[in-house]
């Protein structure tokens, strides 16, 4: 009996073993798929949060990373007659109630929200995604707020966003992420991309 | 295999012992994702791969599994298996993933599964094994598809144009679920009552 337990070790070893070389080589099989999957979804909420109708450039292919304060934000400009028009801006964060949240947040120059998308959470089924924009129009209502923090709060903690009952955690990452990409703005990008840059 | 055998694991799979409706099994994805017919569909799918391939691998390994480490080894197994049907599905059926992403990993827990594996699979040959994973596979494709049917129809009055908004909300809350269940549970025990005694009776001999 010992013996064939011991056997038995050497099985398991194995079986993970081989468990963990068929899923790398899937991972890198289908990386590539799923990264054009990816990238589709973030066009298509591009357009959703659009900070201007029409535009002359393609935002998605002129995305830039930067930094800001320690933290990494993705940027997609809007040109309009060679001038950035507004901004998609992507940020995430880990204080979501669960893995990783992450955002798209349009902005147009004249400083309020032309839109808030998310394209990747983890949240429960049910209840925290309820941030998304096909469960429900509670991110609809984060359209047109001006770049300021109690416009950016729920209202259980003094703001003016509606709570979203048995999702406060998710809804208060989405706004705090929101806000930063927001702020991000509000203090760089909007000085620092002038036209003659 | 004959082909009473063959039957008779078929029916106890799709049937009698059907994970769904029978043994209660799987019912976090049974009654969270079934609110379309569609995705009820697609997680019984991944559901049937899943049971199918983990039987036929743990009964081709069932002379080197060690009593002891049976279950670590189960797990092992069908966590790979999941996470390969996971990976594809992120790259072939995007739209899809989304949706069920969530429920998609969570088919590792499904005991169900793990049952069948352990019940099942360790001490019977792989043909034997595979027809059993495949009927339980399909038995459980097939509860999820018709409570999927059933919520989609009530809340929305149809399966093919979705509406906004359902006008029948209560069919697609979790409350819902556990009603649609409910009356599935009783149609098919009333169905069974016609030869229930004889059933059990059969059962017990076994």
């Amino acid at each position: 009996m010992r013996n064939n337990s011991s056997a038995g070790i050497y099985l398991l070893a194995i079986a993970v073993m081989v468990a963990v070389a068929s899923l790398t080589i899937t991972e890198l099989f289908t990386r590539d798929a799923r990264t054009r999957a990816e990238q589709e979804k973030i066009i298509q909420n591009l357009n959703a949060v659009a900070p201007l109708a029409s535009y002359d450039n393609n935002p998605s292919l002129e995305a830039q990373r930067h930094r800001h304060n320690g933290k990494s934000y993705i940027v997609y400009p809007f040109i309009k007659d060679s001038r950035a028009a507004g901004y998609v801006i992507q940020n995430e964060t880990q204080a979501a109630y669960n893995g990783l949240l992450r955002l798209l947040v349009g902005v147009r120059n004249d400083r309020t929200c032309s839109g808030v998308r998310v394209i990747q959470h983890r949240e429960t089924p049910g209840l925290g995604d309820r941030i998304e924009a096909d469960r429900s129009t509670w991110i609809l209502t984060l359209n047109d707020l001006p770049i300021d923090r109690t416009a950016w709060q729920l209202q259980k903690d003094g703001g003016t966003v509606a709570n979203l009952t048995g999702a406060t955690i998710s809804a208060r990452a989405t706004l705090n992420t929101a806000y930063e990409a927001l702020l991000y703005f509000a203090q760089d990008l909007e000085y620092s991309n002038s036209p003659d840059k | 295999m004959n082909r009473e055998q063959f039957q008779q694991i078929a029916i106890k799979g799709l049937w009698q012992q059907n994970p769904g409706i029978v043994q209660l099994l799987g019912l976090c994805p049974l009654l969270a994702v079934t609110t379309t017919l569609q995705n009820g569909l697609i997680l019984g799918i991944a559901s049937l791969a899943t049971v199918t391939v983990t039987c036929l691998l743990v009964s081709l390994l069932r002379g080197y599994i060690s009593r002891p480490l049976r279950l670590p080894i189960c797990i092992v197994i069908i966590a790979m298996i999941v996470s390969h049907i996971d990976l594809w599905m992120a790259a072939m059926l995007y739209e899809q993933h989304q949706v069920l992403g969530l429920f998609v990993p969570l088919i590792i827990s499904n005991c169900a599964i793990l049952a069948r594996a352990e019940a099942f699979a360790l001490h019977h040959p792989p043909l034997q094994a595979t027809v059993d994973g495949l009927a339980t596979g399909l038995g459980f494709t097939a509860v999820l598809s018709i409570i999927g049917a059933f919520r989609e129809i009530l809340a929305y009055g149809s399966l093919t144009t979705l509406p906004e908004t359902p006008i029948f909300l209560l069919a697609v809350t979790p409350a819902g679920a556990f009603f649609s269940l409910a009356i599935l549970i009783a149609l098919s025990k009333l169905l069974k009552s016609d030869h229930s005694i004889n059933e059990q009776a059969s059962l017990a001999t076994k």
